[in-house]
């Protein structure tokens, strides 16, 4: 499939009399194929913005090659702007329009029809508010103005920076609707967000930044798969709980205790530990697989799991790539440094 | 020009704007008041009575001019004469001298107070130029300043990536937007005190020429609030926020207008009004400004009038334009390589 973004090598620094020079893009690398909708993630601080902005013409890259729908940018940016819309940083607007004067606006310096402002109302749920004034908008209502004006031109491509922030969960699962509706309809989305069980759910493929650089990228699933170590949670009565430990560990199998349950690892075929216990007298209460979600995945890959009592600044994360997941193209499981999955299984 | 057109609407949209622009039709309407309320139409019997006052003030002039004569012909004739009248009887003719210059008054003087239109329209336009531009440096700072602040530049920039061409059209914008405004400001100001001079004051001279002159002088007045809105929409840009523009302008005011005042005249400089800008707003209005170094004509004795510096129209132009075209390029250079946040 032919990517609609490419990022190769991108630098970025930025210079501060008080704070002096500071490294925020360190050859960073990002391809996003055409109809997927691809989450974009890393810690605070990472440079996920700093990326979106430098491809979005915002911000001058130091070097690097960076192009859109196969054209480089920025040169190419007036040819192609019209094929994408994008919020980056919670746009703000003039506090005193209303929301339909304001995409009214946009719409008619874009060439856009006015009949399109009350669809993408519509669409974000802002139909019958869009008379009001902006300043009278909660932080949720003017994220959805934001992605309304990132519709407005009914994109091809789609960038949105952190569009759930402020949502309540009705506008989450609104803004996973209209995000797999546009997929759906043939669009590229480009998401960045935090909120990780969201984008485990939105997304078929994923990025992941850390200090500047690309430390994982791939199918969701691969990248899922690249820190599942076969392990299994385990839960028996609690009078046999000893013994099926002892019976698991007999057979070679790795075997810790998590609350309740035992955490089972080693084993490829979950029907082995059922023939195990059973052979053994102990009988099963539940057997289900211990799969990795997004979440924990990000926290080992970035280094940025917390630690109790200890607080990590913002800056601190891992930014050695992920061996495995440094291609879009990475499907293959479990190759990960032995130290990180220690870290994960911590 | 979709861009041009709703940049426009944006303007016009603006609170700030409109605010700001009742704000200096009230002060128009207070100035023309004012001058209307000090006005008085003269009638017949007023201008009589004036003609009446000014005969009898000349009379008794002439009355007290002989007697003072006749005292000093009587005290210099005297005896043993007092002197307050000087020596002998010239000093006594030197009274009557004087008395063949006494004239009858002119009844004018002892008229109520009337709006002269011819004499005293150009002052009014000199206030309406700088209210014009103030509000031109203010609206023009706070049209894109309000963009920078707002985070509205970021969304600006997303649509149209071409930086110079979106900062050439809000700038337009806000030049035809401000234009538009002093025209009409302009009209309405010089219209209305004409009404009044109509109405309640004298309007002899208002020849074709006057009109002319003051026509001119009304578009001198556009071009430098146009000046002003460039500047103040340049400065923000560069400032990215309509205080840097506030602040830069306040701060130019009191340190570089008293300051290179202060400065060249303790360095002995030579005619250092001519290192502020005001003489060269001065010199654009009236369209010339005559300095003179008072110091060199003390010293010398010279005549003050050969000891001149002449600021005429051209000059200000072309030190106005410049300082104009400086700031405004170093907006663009910036606007064009600074990252937009």
């Amino acid at each position: 499939m032919a990517a609609v973004i490419e990022i190769e090598n991108l630098r970025k620094t930025y210079f501060s009399l008080l704070h002096g020079k500071r490294v925020a893009l360190n050859g960073f690398d990002m391809e996003v194929a055409a109809g997927q909708v691809h989450g974009f993630l890393g810690p605070n601080g990472s440079g996920k913005t700093t990326t979106l902005r430098t491809l979005l013409g915002l911000a001058r890259a130091d070097s690097g090659r960076m192009s859109l729908f196969g054209q480089p940018v920025p040169e190419a940016l007036p040819a192609v702007v019209g094929r994408l819309g994008a919020i980056v940083e919670s746009p703000q607007f003039f506090r005193n329009f209303t929301g339909r004067r304001t995409l009214a606006l946009l719409a008619r310096a874009g060439g856009v029809p006015d009949a399109r402002v009350d669809q993408v109302l519509e669409l974000v749920g802002m139909r019958d508010r869009g008379n009001e004034k902006v300043k009278t908008y909660s932080l949720g209502m003017k994220q959805r103005l934001a992605v309304a004006s990132a519709l407005l031109k009914s994109p091809e491509l789609l960038i949105l920076d952190e569009p759930a922030n402020g949502l309540d969960p009705a506008g989450i699962r609104e803004m996973r609707d209209l995000v797999r509706g546009l997929a759906a309809a043939g669009a590229t989305v480009l998401v960045s967000s935090h909120l990780l069980d969201e984008i485990e759910q939105i997304c078929d493929s994923v990025t992941i930044i850390s200090r500047g650089r690309r430390v994982a990228a791939g199918p969701v699933a691969d990248v899922l798969a690249s820190q599942d170590k076969g392990e299994h949670l385990v839960r028996v009565r609690d009078d046999d709980r000893d013994r099926a430990g002892e019976l698991l560990r007999a057979a070679g199998l790795t075997v810790a205790t998590r609350d309740d349950r035992l955490v089972v690892g080693g084993v490829d075929d979950a029907a082995r530990i059922s023939e195990l216990l059973g052979t053994g007298g102990v009988w099963l209460s539940e057997l289900s697989p211990l799969t990795p979600d997004l979440e924990s995945v990000f926290l080992t890959i970035t280094g940025t799991t917390p630690e109790a009592g200890s607080y990590r600044p913002v800056d601190e994360s891992r930014d050695e790539p992920w061996p495995a997941l440094t291609t879009p193209t990475a499907t293959t499981g479990p190759a990960a440094p032995a130290a990180a999955n220690e870290e994960l299984s911590q | 020009m979709r861009l041009l057109r709703t940049e426009l609407s944006r303007f016009f949209a603006r609170r700030f704007i409109r605010v700001l622009l009742i704000f200096i039709v009230l002060i128009m309407g207070a100035v023309v008041a004012g001058v209307a309320g000090s006005s008085s139409p003269v009638t017949e019997e007023q201008y009589a009575a004036a003609q009446e006052a000014a005969q009898r003030d000349y009379e008794l002039n002439k009355q007290m001019m002989d007697q003072a004569y006749q005292d000093c012909v009587t005290d210099v004739t005297s005896p043993s004469p007092s002197g307050n009248w000087g020596e002998g009887l010239e000093a006594c003719a030197a009274i009557l001298e004087k008395a063949r210059y006494i004239s009858p008054n002119d009844p004018s003087g002892y008229l109520p107070d009337q709006f002269h239109l011819r004499h005293e329209l150009d002052t009014w336009i000199y206030l309406a130029a700088l209210i014009l531009c103030l509000f031109g440096f203010i609206v023009g700072a706070s049209f894109v300043g309000a963009e920078w602040t707002s985070g509205g530049m970021t969304n600006l920039a997303l649509w149209y990536p071409r930086r110079l061409r979106l900062l050439a059209m809000k700038l337009t914008a806000a030049v035809l937007g401000i234009g538009a405004i002093g025209v009409a400001y302009l009209g309405v100001w010089v219209g209305s005190l004409a009404l009044v001079a109509q109405a309640r004051g004298v309007v002899d001279g208002a020849t074709p020429g006057f009109w002319q002159s003051s026509l001119l002088l009304c578009a001198r007045v556009l071009a430098l609030t146009l000046a002003c809105a460039v500047i103040g929409f340049a400065l923000a840009s560069l400032g990215r926020h309509t205080a840097s523009a506030l602040g830069i302008g306040i701060g130019y005011a009191l340190v570089a207008e008293l300051g290179t005042l202060l400065v060249f005249s303790v360095l002995n400089a030579t005619f250092p009004e001519r290192f502020r800008l005001s003489t060269y707003i001065a010199a654009w209005l009236t369209k010339r400004v005559e300095l003179y170094d008072y110091n060199l004509c003390l010293m010398d004795a010279v005549d003050c009038g050969n000891q001149r510096y002449i600021i005429d129209l051209t000059t200000s132009a072309v030190v106005l334009g410049g300082i104009v075209a400086i700031i405004a390029a170093l907006a663009f250079a910036a606007f064009r390589r600074r990252d937009i946040a």
